[in-house]
């Protein structure tokens, strides 16, 4: 699903954020990343959407090498990816219903089939009786699941999980890390982000460690160690 | 989805767009006014500069003068040859007695110079006066005229004709640069203003990128938008430039017995349809402009 091959990253001002990186995730993974913050999550997420290109080295995505991936072709490759952030990332003006339904739009969905997706994505998050309520009227873990209905609405192959639980109470985190790994039983590859040690530990999934850009750990059922942390 | 449906939410998207950015739409719009207000004064003095230079142009007149002893059939020559000269306006016979009364009454008090002359005595040739388009067509009729039987000398103010050429073209090559700056200086403003609305929607932007919308799709509703605030700018810098132009057209008017100044009718004629257009399309160029620092990933 994911290969990253000697991936190096260096930015203009000359940090290397990512040193020389290489690192496969299969198909159907669910997969934590975790590091203290500057360690390389953020540069390694970025690269998935194309957002940043490496410095030297190949990133592969679903067999599709991204430097094969043109300007023009981004919008359309970032359709397979769905994303989750920490802050949540809705639109206030539009409802639940209509934020779902925005990602939908913007790939070209035809209103039919938006009128049946929703409901479906939004059944499947717990939010059914929330379609009219706007993301100021919901709790954090209720904005969560919203954010998490739009990323699977489209039906992604790759979901990638930017500090999902960031924001949220354990219990609420529990219910969103449930949800996550439900979808990841559905076949979504899951990257996830995190700093959160509890569900890591809890989780006893694969751990990417990453510290000043190098990967120092690579576990099956990992924990997130102490000397990863700040 | 199909694309009439798509023009319909791009255009649904706009207008709730504005409706919710009211200062900055306010805003977008006094500014499309003020550049197009600007714009249009400044058309109305080049305008009006215009039609002085044409008024001077059309009054530049040359005289073939011809030769006493001129047959019948050289004079018609001499006429057939000016008439095949193009840019001519009119060409009229002055014989010499009307020449002598109108340099006569050109004197006025200080006709104690024709002493001694009269119409019997006159030292004045038989002319053809002939006015003209444009005043370049003045060196073209000496030149064709040259050699032609019967024709003594052509009067020519080469001088004057020469320095009104001159000065028409650097009035116009002042009024394209003036343009240029114009409509650069207001695509600017009105970028910097429909920024403001694409700032305060850029994390709309930002979500709209990684859902995998592409550059268009989001630009359309934008592009929309600003050619809609365009066009009311466009609109109500017309109305504006029309009202208070007839405030001063009055004034001046009543003033002056003679002035030569554009109508304000000349406004809703020439102005309105293309103000409006030119307010669509630096609309939708600014939010064009705009857009790119957004797009960029």
């Amino acid at each position: 699903m994911i290969e990253f091959k000697n991936v190096t990253k260096k930015y203009d001002n000359n940090v290397v954020a990512l040193d020389n990186i290489s690192v496969k995730i299969d198909s159907g993974e669910f997969v934590f990343l975790v590091g203290a913050s500057g360690a390389g999550k953020s540069t390694f997420v970025k690269m998935l959407l194309k957002e940043i290109d490496p410095t030297s080295g190949e990133v592969f995505v679903g067999n599709k090498n991204l430097k094969s991936v043109g300007r023009k072709e981004i919008p359309y490759y970032r359709r397979k990816i769905g994303m989750v952030f920490q802050d949540y990332r809705l639109i206030t003006t539009l409802n639940v219903f209509e934020n779902v339904a925005f990602a939908m739009r913007v790939i070209d969905a035809t209103p039919k089939e938006i009128r049946r997706r929703v409901p479906m994505v939004l059944a499947l998050v717990g939010l059914s009786d929330k379609s009219k309520s706007f993301p100021n009227e919901l709790s954090g873990g209720e904005q969560q699941r919203v954010s998490l209905a739009r990323a699977i609405a489209n039906n992604p192959t790759l979901l990638i999980a930017d500090e999902p639980t960031g924001n949220l109470d354990p219990e609420t985190a529990k219910d969103i890390m449930r949800l996550l790994m439900d979808i990841n039983k559905a076949g979504t590859t899951i990257l996830m982000a995190t700093h959160a040690k509890d569900i890591v530990d809890a989780s006893k999934r694969r751990v990417l460690g990453l510290e000043k850009g190098k990967i120092i750990r690579d576990e099956k059922k990992g924990r997130y160690a102490i000397d990863a942390e700040n | 989805m199909q694309s009439m449906q798509k023009i319909k939410m791009f255009f649904l998207d706009a207008l709730k767009s504005l409706k919710r950015n009211k200062t900055i739409t306010l805003a977008s719009i006094v500014t499309v006014t003020a550049t197009l207000f600007i714009f249009g004064v400044f058309l109305l003095v080049a305008q009006t500069i215009n039609m002085g230079v044409q008024t001077v142009e059309s009054k530049v007149e040359i005289k073939a003068y011809l030769i006493d002893e001129i047959t019948e059939a050289e004079q018609n020559n001499v006429l057939s040859v000016i008439n095949a000269v193009e840019g001519i306006k009119e060409v009229t016979y002055e014989s010499k007695e009307a020449a002598f009364q109108d340099f006569k009454e050109r004197l006025g008090e200080n006709n104690a110079i024709l002493t001694g002359f009269s119409e019997n005595r006159n030292p004045l040739p038989n002319s053809y006066v002939i006015s003209l388009d444009q005043p370049e067509a003045a060196l073209k009729v000496e030149e064709a005229l040259k050699g032609v039987p019967g024709v003594e000398d052509v009067g020519n103010e080469r001088e004057t004709v020469e320095k009104i050429i001159s000065l028409a073209k650097v009035i116009r090559t002042i009024g394209v640069v003036i343009f240029i700056i114009l409509v650069l200086v207001s695509l600017f403003l009105i970028s910097n203003t429909i920024k403001l609305t694409v700032y305060s929607r850029r994390r709309e932007i930002g979500i709209m990128k990684f859902v995998g919308a592409t550059d268009w799709f989001i630009r359309w509703p934008f592009l929309i938008e600003g050619m809609i605030m365009g066009l009311f700018g466009g609109v109500l810098a017309v109305v504006v430039v029309y009202f208070s132009y007839k405030l001063v057209y009055i004034d001046v008017t009543k003033s002056l017995l003679y002035a030569e100044l554009v109508t304000p009718q000349y406004i809703l004629q020439n102005f309105s349809w293309q103000f409006g257009l030119t307010g669509i399309v630096i609309g939708a160029l600014g939010s064009y402009i705009a857009m790119k620092k957004f797009l960029e990933v």
